[in-house]
């Protein structure tokens, strides 16, 4: 209930109007008084006789001095109840403050200097306190190799490097809260983290406090002078006091300094809250347990790096060790594709024939190979590809020498006796064999370079190819007759030479051979006929070779002339021949 | 829950505070800290009928002629063991000194005397007519042996009774 009394003014004047606004709790009473107003009464300025609603008014003064004599006790027990008395004085209260600043200032700063010069002082302290820690963690953190990824980052990010300091360095946690009664030193309140471990939190709010009167004695420090802070290693007490209590939290690690306004915000609203506890406090501490919540927030904990948003993986240091990653794996996959390839071209040279390999040195750029290399062998440069490499990766250093093995034996057979044509050349366990039709010069020279060659230790002379071209052979005849059938002067011819190089082959080789020549007849006579017949066409034949040749003349004893008649394998009107080596 | 009291222990050099008390405590500090901060804490848990009372025991340096007791130390003690070693007739006297400063800086106290010690018989200094006329200042007194542990449980007891009844006599 709100009252008021509000005497506007009142002068006693002929026309003037007096008003009166009475209190709530008494009846309301306006009064006019105006000489046109038939209830105004009759008023006199000469101090005639009071009429009756004067007296009614000073009555009403009389009251207002009472109320005002029950009106604090009223505002303590309305205020007591709820705020709502504050709420309508509230308006009241911020006009008169504005009124004061507007009409003197000064008085409203004098008042309040006490509070504001104190906590303006903090202010100040505790802003320099962070910015030195500030600028201490950037140096010490400027030259190490997490300062240079700090650096990376700040590049990255285009924050200032000290912003990415701190945001680094914040790695703390609070273990422990501890709410100590001042007085006493006696344990209020405690909370932990769940991960801690701790010592008898009783005793250690006691000793806690004792070290705070220790050090405030020891070092004759102001009386509102306190301990701030305890440091051992990266465990640190920080100590906030309030009038009548403590709140000591013991963090590990490196916490920033603004985290001591949350334990200052929360000693104060304690203090303010348990005011009376503290002071009527007797031991019993359960009183204390509603502020547990508010000391709980307190357990504040930072993870630092860790706590850095999901996804943002890419950061310099780790772009720098994916490419480094990759590097590695590229160079790793070379590198063996590199050993592989290397390790299958040496190991193929030395399988293959005519190269020996004396010296092969796999480099980082560039590889060696050196030997011995018959120049009919593979050539190393041109297998080069096969294996992936250029002829500028590898160095090569090749000695020509011969290989005796029996491909480079024959293939340089081939190449220095150039036999002809009708001449086959072959070449097993050191012997060369050249066999067919050739000059009888042909067959010396060779067998003169043939000893020269490499891996060749006899040189012989084959004569199954020309046995075999002989035998292939027959000479017709008109049958019936003695006499040649058309066109046979080539063939008699040819023979005729193929026995001249038999003989010299034979002589040349030192060996003996013997010339059937076989006279054959068709079976159309009678054997006796067929018989003479067929002797006849031979011995026509070889008085021919003679004829024709006088060194098959002079080898008549090797010549033998007999006529088989129209038996044996062929029946035929002609002649063959039969070559037999001894 | 218990309720939590701080209890000084205090008394000159010597007299076997920190060894009353080293049996019949849970502690986790050693005795160093009276050398390096002039305290320990302990605790004691007693049960006063249906009460269970915490007694934080601060076990305070010794007094002597080099070191007198830090009087922020004995701010918001609930009560107080003043303890006399009786073969040492000076630690009497220090008591007397120790009882009034106590008053002058923190007021009246519930408090008990031990006087400790009690098992070397023989070498007693103080005398029987001394501890009389003490109890006509009405001061309780324990004759208490940390050695054998005489009637130290029953000390704690005691003052921890006179504490909840305020009882300062």
């Amino acid at each position: 209930m709100f009252l008021s009394v509000e005497i506007c003014r009142i002068r006693v004047h002929p026309r003037s109007i007096l008003l009166i606004k009475m209190p709530q709790s008494i009846p309301q009473k306006e009064l006019q008084i105006s000489p046109d107003n038939p209830d105004t009464p009759e008023l006199s300025v000469n101090g005639g006789g009071l009429p009756n609603e004067l007296g009614e008014l000073r009555k009403i003064l009389v009251q207002s001095e009472e109320v005002g004599e029950v009106l604090p006790d009223a505002l303590k027990k309305r205020a007591k109840k709820d705020n709502q008395l504050a709420e309508a004085t509230l308006p009241l209260v911020e006009e008169n403050i504005r009124q004061s600043v507007l009409r003197n200032p000064r008085i409203l700063a004098e008042a309040i200097f006490p509070i504001i010069g104190p906590a303006i002082r903090k202010a100040i302290a505790e802003a320099l306190s962070q910015m030195v820690q500030s600028l201490n963690q950037t140096l010490e953190n400027s030259l190490s190799p997490k300062g240079l990824r700090w650096r990376l980052e700040a590049m990255q990010t285009g924050k200032p490097f000290a912003e990415v300091v701190m945001l680094n360095s914040l790695l703390y946690r609070v273990e422990q809260v501890f709410l100590i009664h001042k007085k006493t030193g006696i344990l209020l309140q405690h909370v932990t983290l769940n991960s801690t471990e701790t010592q008898d939190s009783e005793m250690v709010s006691a000793m806690l406090t004792a070290i705070q009167d220790f050090v405030h004695d020891s070092f004759q420090t102001s009386e509102d002078a306190t301990l701030d802070s305890l440091k051992v290693k990266d465990l640190s007490v920080w100590i906030e006091n309030s009038p009548d209590a403590i709140l000591a939290a013991v963090i590990r690690g490196n916490a920033p300094l603004n985290l001591r306004e949350i334990f200052l915000e929360a000693i104060e609203q304690i203090q303010f809250e348990q005011e009376k506890d503290f002071h009527k406090f007797e031991g019993d501490t359960a009183v204390f347990d509603d502020t547990r919540p508010v000391l709980q927030e307190c357990l504040q904990m930072q993870l630092g790096e860790k706590n850095e948003p999901k996804g943002k993986i890419f950061k310099p240091f780790n772009i720098l060790a994916g490419v480094l990653g990759i590097l590695l794996l590229v160079g790793g996959f070379f590198y063996v594709r590199d050993y592989w390839r290397w390790s299958n071209f040496v190991g193929r040279l030395r399988n293959e024939p005519g190269i020996v390999v004396t010296e092969a040195e796999r480099g980082f750029f560039k590889h060696e190979i050196a030997g011995l290399r018959d120049n009919l062998a593979v050539n190393p440069v041109e297998i080069l590809g096969e294996y992936g490499f250029d002829t500028d990766d590898v160095w090569q250093n090749w000695k020509l020498f011969q290989d005796a093995d029996p491909k480079f034996v024959l293939q340089r057979a081939e190449k220095f006796l150039d036999p002809p044509p009708s001449v086959k050349i072959s070449f097993e366990n050191g012997v060369l064999t050249a066999d067919g039709t050739a000059s009888a010069e042909w067959f010396t020279e060779a067998k003169k370079l043939a000893l020269a060659l490499v891996g060749v230790n006899e040189f012989r002379i084959g004569f199954a190819g020309l046995k075999n071209e002989i035998e292939s052979k027959k000479i017709a005849f008109n049958c019936g007759t003695n006499d040649f059938a058309e066109n046979q002067e080539k063939a008699v011819s040819e023979l005729t030479s193929e026995f001249e190089f038999l003989s010299d082959l034979a002589r040349s080789s030192q060996k003996n051979f013997r010339v059937e020549i076989e006279g054959h007849a068709d079976e159309s006579g009678t054997d006796a006929a067929n018989a003479q017949i067929s002797q006849a066409r031979a011995d026509k034949i070889l008085a021919e070779f003679f004829a024709k040749s006088e060194k098959l003349k002079q080898n008549n004893q090797n010549f033998k002339a007999v006529g088989v008649g129209a038996g044996g394998n062929a029946s035929e009107c002609a002649v063959r021949f039969r070559v037999l080596l001894e | 829950m218990a309720i939590q009291k701080k209890i000084c222990m205090l008394g000159a050099t010597g007299v076997g505070k920190t060894s009353l008390v080293r049996r019949f405590v849970q502690s986790i500090y050693s005795e160093k800290y009276h050398t390096t901060i002039g305290v320990k804490i302990d605790k004691k848990l007693v049960t006063v009928g249906e009460t269970e009372v915490n007694l934080l025991l601060w076990d305070l340096q010794g007094e002597d002629e080099t070191f007198k007791i830090r009087p922020a130390f004995l701010r918001g003690a609930s009560a107080y063991f003043i303890v006399v070693d009786l073969t040492r007739h000076e630690t009497f006297v220090t008591a007397f000194s120790i009882q009034q400063m106590v008053e002058r800086e923190v007021g009246q106290l519930p408090f008990l005397v031990l006087f400790n010690k009690n098992d070397l018989t023989e070498q007693f200094e103080i005398l029987p007519e001394e501890l009389e006329q003490m109890m006509k200042y009405g001061w309780k007194m324990f004759r208490t042996s940390a050695k054998s542990g005489e009637r130290v449980e029953e000390a704690f007891q005691q003052l921890a009774e006179k504490m909840l009844k305020k009882d300062c006599a």
